[in-house]
């Protein structure tokens, strides 16, 4: 049978079939309308506003240390206050531009097209902001860590100071430790996002696939 | 605005559950595909002006919907072991309430592409190249290339395979 010939048998069946299923009056509508979105950028998305909170919670709790904290912590806990303050700005941002990016009542390859764009972008943005978070906090321990341990032996004026070798191994540690860490957070994120990002870039190629021309 | 809203659902509420039953062959997927669907269709509502046909602006949100945001799960099977007697106190099966026919298209629909899915749907409503080129985005020259893949396609899924 062609699929010319369903027409009619798809348009009486699914009229018969969709009778019988619950209708979407008023009342149920209210309630379908009532829950949050399952969308995977709306997950995302509220995983953004996740961080971007946490960080923000944490600039009064860091403030509130430095205040009562040693002159030499003080300078690396005002650094982490300013840094938390830019990561919540950035990620509020990108949640918000997001939003606006995206209007579902576009035609479908327009659609995929943002769709695709923005949850690439979101993840490199994910993954290198956590990454950074990562490595600026394991400094910060090091840091306050360090001072904490010389000052527990009155040895703060005794402190050397750093030569170039240990600068350079120090540095080159930290953005070894930097790619290694946005490595297995983008792993992680693949898990979780990958597959559908996949199916939506298949969708676009296919439908900006240029059709050959009639022989 | 809500009452407006749920008029205009109601109204085309064939429309969306065929979009769901298509993208969405389990009874509980179906189920959080439309409320997903009406979820976007609500927060576009107060764009939506009158200027294109309802039924297209319906049929773009609900199939971008489908397409692009929902993220079908998947899920694993349960392995809970049931008690040694629970099988005699299962219901008795309920009859389908799809014909046989439909059963074999659906079934052949859903083994195309989630794209071809959307095409093949817009033609089976009787919408003609220039509708479908207007809430697919592609050109209707590509539209009919697309169903003719597409047929050929079914064809060769819906032809019995000799045994």
């Amino acid at each position: 049978m062609e699929l010319d010939d369903f027409k009619q048998a798809w348009q009486a069946s699914t009229a018969a079939a969709e009778a019988t299923a619950a209708p979407l009056d008023g009342a149920r509508i209210r309630e379908l309308l009532r829950t949050r979105s399952s969308s995977a950028l709306a997950k995302l998305r509220r995983n953004l506003l996740i961080d971007a909170v946490s960080s923000l919670v944490g600039i009064p709790v860091l403030l509130y240390w430095s205040w009562q904290a040693d002159v030499h912590i003080q300078a690396l806990l005002g650094v982490a206050a300013v840094l938390a303050g830019g990561l919540s700005v950035a990620l509020l941002y990108f949640r918000w531009q997001a939003g606006i990016s995206l209007d579902p009542t576009l035609p479908l390859v327009e659609q995929l097209r943002s769709t695709v764009q923005v949850t690439e972008r979101y993840l490199r943005i994910y993954e290198r902001s956590l990454a950074a978070l990562t490595m600026v906090a394991l400094a910060l321990g090091l840091g306050i860590g360090l001072i904490l341990g010389a000052k527990a032996v009155q040895a703060v004026p005794q402190l050397p100071r750093p030569g170039w070798k240990f600068l350079l191994i120090t540095s080159a540690s930290f953005v070894a430790g930097y790619f290694i860490t946005a490595g297995i957070y983008r792993i992680t994120l693949r898990l979780f996002y990958g597959r559908h990002l996949d199916t939506l870039r298949a969708c676009l190629a296919e439908l900006e696939e240029v059709p050959a021309a009639p022989a | 605005m809500e009452k407006h809203f749920i008029d205009l659902i109601s109204t085309h509420q064939r429309l969306v559950q065929k979009v769901c039953r298509l993208y969405c062959p389990a009874p509980a997927e179906r189920e959080d595909l439309l409320q997903e669907i009406l979820l976007q269709l609500w927060r576009a509502f107060p764009r939506f002006r009158g200027e294109a046909r309802a039924t297209t602006w319906l049929y773009r949100v609900a199939l971008n919907t489908a397409i692009t945001s929902f993220r079908r799960e998947q899920r694993a099977p349960t392995r809970t072991a049931l008690p040694d007697d629970a099988w005699h106190n299962l219901p008795q099966p309920l009859p389908d309430p799809l014909d046989e026919q439909l059963d074999r298209l659906y079934a052949a629909i859903g083994q195309l592409s989630d794209v071809e899915k959307a095409i093949t749907l817009l033609y089976l409503e009787d919408k003609d190249s220039a509708e479908i080129a207007e809430i697919v985005g592609i050109t209707p020259n590509y539209v009919r290339v697309k169903l003719t893949r597409i047929r050929e396609r079914l064809r060769a899924l819906l032809t019995p395979q000799p045994a």
